[in-house]
């Protein structure tokens, strides 16, 4: 496929490619692809080099079912997900890392000093500490819908729940995040109502 | 997700934040793809489909037993149109205790060797 058609094919015809011997296809697919897995990984996992292992994984299964990809079934990006969203969790669960439903604890307390300068950095690493709190699922669905920016529909498909499902866990997610993160409120330089 | 959302400062933090994959990484995701569409040809090459001959021919051993079977045919058709006396004086071996003379045993020979004497 020459490189302009690369750029302008979907994610299925891409596939669809590859599976028929283009490995520039699969390149292309690489480079689209890896930013939105690695970093939903990354920021449910909490950690870069098991991110990677989670997304090399993911990527190697996809491209060993595509000669048998068929298009209009489904998205690829729907089902990578899918597949590193059930990595990540079975991460989660072999490293004892997983949380108990309703068993959501406080941050550390590691925090900085309160004159700190409030910069994003900051503010993403108290967002990781506080999601690593929560149970997988809820830190899954809210990830994807609110640092992914996934659908709710989508999350669903990934996630194989229903959307209402979906909704209540976002929602029961965001309620424990604001609640961890309240604690930090001044240092972090966000206000409530 | 509102202005008003006292996560949304965290969440844009977060995504402003994402980790990037880099270029190794990047490399080995592609070499893994290639690594697969290889996979792929190797088995096809080796896994050509046989003709029926050469399927048959495995099936029995390969050329060597077509020799043996070629024989056996030819001995069969042979005793077909011949019928030599090996065929139809046939002795059962009924009892222990039965005697034979080499006539018996080999009865087409029978007159060979009454000849010779």
């Amino acid at each position: 496929m020459p490189f302009d058609a690369l750029s302008d094919a979907s994610d299925e015809a891409l596939l669809v490619a590859y599976g028929n011997g283009d490995n520039a296809a699969a390149s292309a697919l690489v480079m689209r692809l890896t930013p939105r897995v690695l970093g939903y990984a990354a920021r449910v996992l909490g950690d870069r080099a098991e991110a990677e292992d989670v997304v090399q994984e993911a990527m190697l299964r996809l491209w060993r079912i595509a000669p048998d990809w068929r298009q209009g079934e489904a998205k690829v990006t729907t089902w990578l997900y899918r597949v590193t969203v059930n990595l990540c969790t079975d991460r989660l669960r072999k490293s004892g890392r997983s949380v108990e439903i309703d068993a959501v604890v406080e941050p550390d307390d590691g925090r900085a000093s309160i004159e700190a300068t409030l910069i994003q950095t900051d503010r993403a690493a108290a967002l990781q500490t506080a999601l690593e709190t929560l149970p997988e699922r809820q830190r899954q669905a809210v990830v994807l819908r609110h640092i992914e920016g996934l659908s709710n529909p989508e999350i669903a498909g990934i996630m194989d729940i229903g959307t209402e499902a979906v909704e209540s866990l976002t929602a029961r997610g965001k309620r424990a995040l604001v609640r961890i993160l309240s604690d930090r409120r001044e240092e972090l330089g966000y206000d409530y109502d | 997700m509102t202005d008003k959302d006292p996560l949304e400062p965290f969440f844009e933090a977060a995504r402003t934040e994402r980790a990037e994959p880099n270029d190794a990484f990047l490399a080995r995701l592609a070499a893994d793809a290639a690594a697969v569409t290889a996979e792929r040809a190797a088995p096809a090459i080796r896994s050509a489909p046989a003709s029926p001959l050469r399927r048959m021919l495995e099936a029995i051993g390969g050329w060597p037993s077509v020799a043996g079977l070629a024989t056996a045919t030819a001995a069969g058709i042979w005793i077909g149109v011949a019928v030599p006396d090996l065929t139809t004086n046939f002795v059962p071996l009924s009892s222990e205790t039965t005697a034979f003379e080499l006539v018996d045993l080999v009865p087409g020979y029978g007159d060979f060797i009454a000849e010779e004497g």
